[in-house]
């Protein structure tokens, strides 16, 4: 008998514990919001409070071809710029900043201001990436030829990643050659981590979801992953919310989700 | 006996909390694994394959205009070698719901050997994705040539299968070389 309700107890142990793995109920001392790719979940953009000053004007040093480095900080951490240039008909310029996560970040948007009128962004370009390996090693990857990678131990310092701007006219009254390059500032509006292949539904249904939640919209996400992309659908919505208003609304919380707004503004007066 | 009476629920409780909290703590050390490499990720699809947790940009992020307004990006994505050793296009939507295609190419110098394409049979939203199975080689990222558009009116697909090639207002305005 009492062997039946210690093997009991055990059963029903180990049935809970399934249960609540199975669910993925997290355990109580972490972070809702931690980063847990293998899982699906992605990293939350919101900056680390360990932003190291610094970090991104030393990484430019390389880019910065002789010129001054500009450095902003914004959102609590720093942009570096320098070495603006016309090239191959467009104007270019270089940033650097640390990585606030290791989710996948690059500059989501950015105007470069001329006497003339803004110019649009055309490419963004990345020139080198540093990333922590599982085995603790620093990979430094390059651009310039393909991808190219170098793995080395590690330093210690922060990752980083420096890209180049690329920015074009959208008129023809502007003559990019005129451009007056001591004389227009790069505003960068924003950067941002888009969810990685496979982690979309994951982003829409939690993160994203979270946060109409929170706001009581009344509006619940479904999300299909599938070969070529995820398939988001709002399953249910307030009757008296149209369908373009509630996508809207999803659409203005997954940008929220996945940017970190600046502006960041270098004036290339400051070189 | 007495102390077997007070050993076994000890032993039970000291069992469901290590049932519990170990298998939380377990879980969270899994890593992402990929399950394919180069040759092996050829045509599959990096999502279903974990190839994504470890992909960054590969090349210039291409900017798709629409009368001067930015609505959409062609990308092109790759996992190293510590990953899957692999490349894809991915064509995201910044408008209102539309349509996407997107197509990566390879092979000399009109990158027109072979492609892997991405049509979406249904309209994605603002900050939405599509994209394309992976290009992969043993021998790395090679040069590969990474086109997508956008449209409102209906599905849209990646012209010029090879051994056509893409070249023109299409080459200039929506693809991007590696």
């Amino acid at each position: 008998m009492k062997t039946r309700i210690v093997f009991s107890l055990i059963a029903i142990a180990l049935v809970a514990g399934l249960i609540l793995v199975t669910l993925g109920v997290p355990p109580a001392a972490s972070n809702v919001q931690a980063v847990e790719l293998s899982r699906g979940k992605i990293a939350t953009p919101t900056p680390l409070p360990t932003a190291i000053p610094g970090v991104s004007a030393l990484a430019i040093q390389k880019y910065a071809q002789g010129s001054k480095v500009i450095t902003r900080q914004k959102s609590g951490f720093d942009i570096s710029a320098a070495n603006f240039r016309y090239e191959n008909e467009e104007i270019k310029v270089d940033v650097c900043f640390q990585l606030p996560s290791t989710a996948d970040w690059r500059v989501w948007d950015a105007t470069l201001q001329t006497k003339s009128g803004n110019l649009l962004l055309s490419t963004i370009a990345p020139r080198e990436l540093t990333e922590t390996l599982a085995d603790g090693k620093r990979r430094v990857t390059t651009y310039e030829n393909g991808v190219s990678w170098n793995d080395i131990p590690h330093d210690g310092q922060p990752d980083y990643l420096c890209e180049t701007l690329a920015f074009f006219s959208p008129t023809a009254e502007i003559d990019l050659r005129g451009i007056d390059l001591t004389q227009v500032s790069l505003v960068i509006q924003s950067i941002g981590a888009l969810p990685r292949e496979g982690q979309e539904c994951a982003f829409y249904l939690e993160t994203v979801q979270s946060r109409l939640d929170a706001k009581g919209l009344g509006i619940k996400l479904d999300c299909v992953s599938q070969e070529g992309g995820a398939q988001v659908v709002i399953a249910r919505k307030p009757e008296n919310m149209s369908q373009s208003d509630a996508e809207t609304l999803v659409s203005k919380e997954s940008i929220e989700s996945f940017i970190v707004q600046g502006p960041w503004i270098f004036p290339s007066s400051s070189q | 006996m007495k102390i077997r009476l007070l050993i076994m629920p000890i032993f039970v409780a000291l069992l469901l909390m290590a049932t519990i909290f170990g298998s939380f703590s377990g879980s969270h050390k899994v890593s992402a694994a990929a399950l394919c490499y180069g040759d092996s990720c050829h045509g599959k699809n990096p999502n279903t394959m974990g190839c994504g947790s470890t992909a960054y940009y590969g090349a210039p992020i291409k900017s798709l205009y629409r009368n001067g307004v930015k609505i959409g990006e062609v990308h092109n994505r790759y996992s190293g070698s510590n990953g899957c050793l692999a490349q894809w296009e991915r064509t995201l939507n910044l408008s209102n719901n539309q349509y996407a295609e997107g197509s990566i190419r390879w092979g000399g110098i009109n990158y027109n050997s072979g492609w892997q394409t991405v049509s979406s049979p249904w309209v994605i939203g603002y900050g939405a994705t599509v994209y394309t199975p992976m290009y992969g080689t043993n021998s790395g990222i090679g040069a590969s040539l990474n086109c997508g558009s956008l449209s409102l009116s209906g599905p849209i697909y990646p012209p010029n299968p090879p051994p056509g090639y893409v070249s023109g207002t299409y080459k200039t305005n929506n693809c991007q070389a590696n």
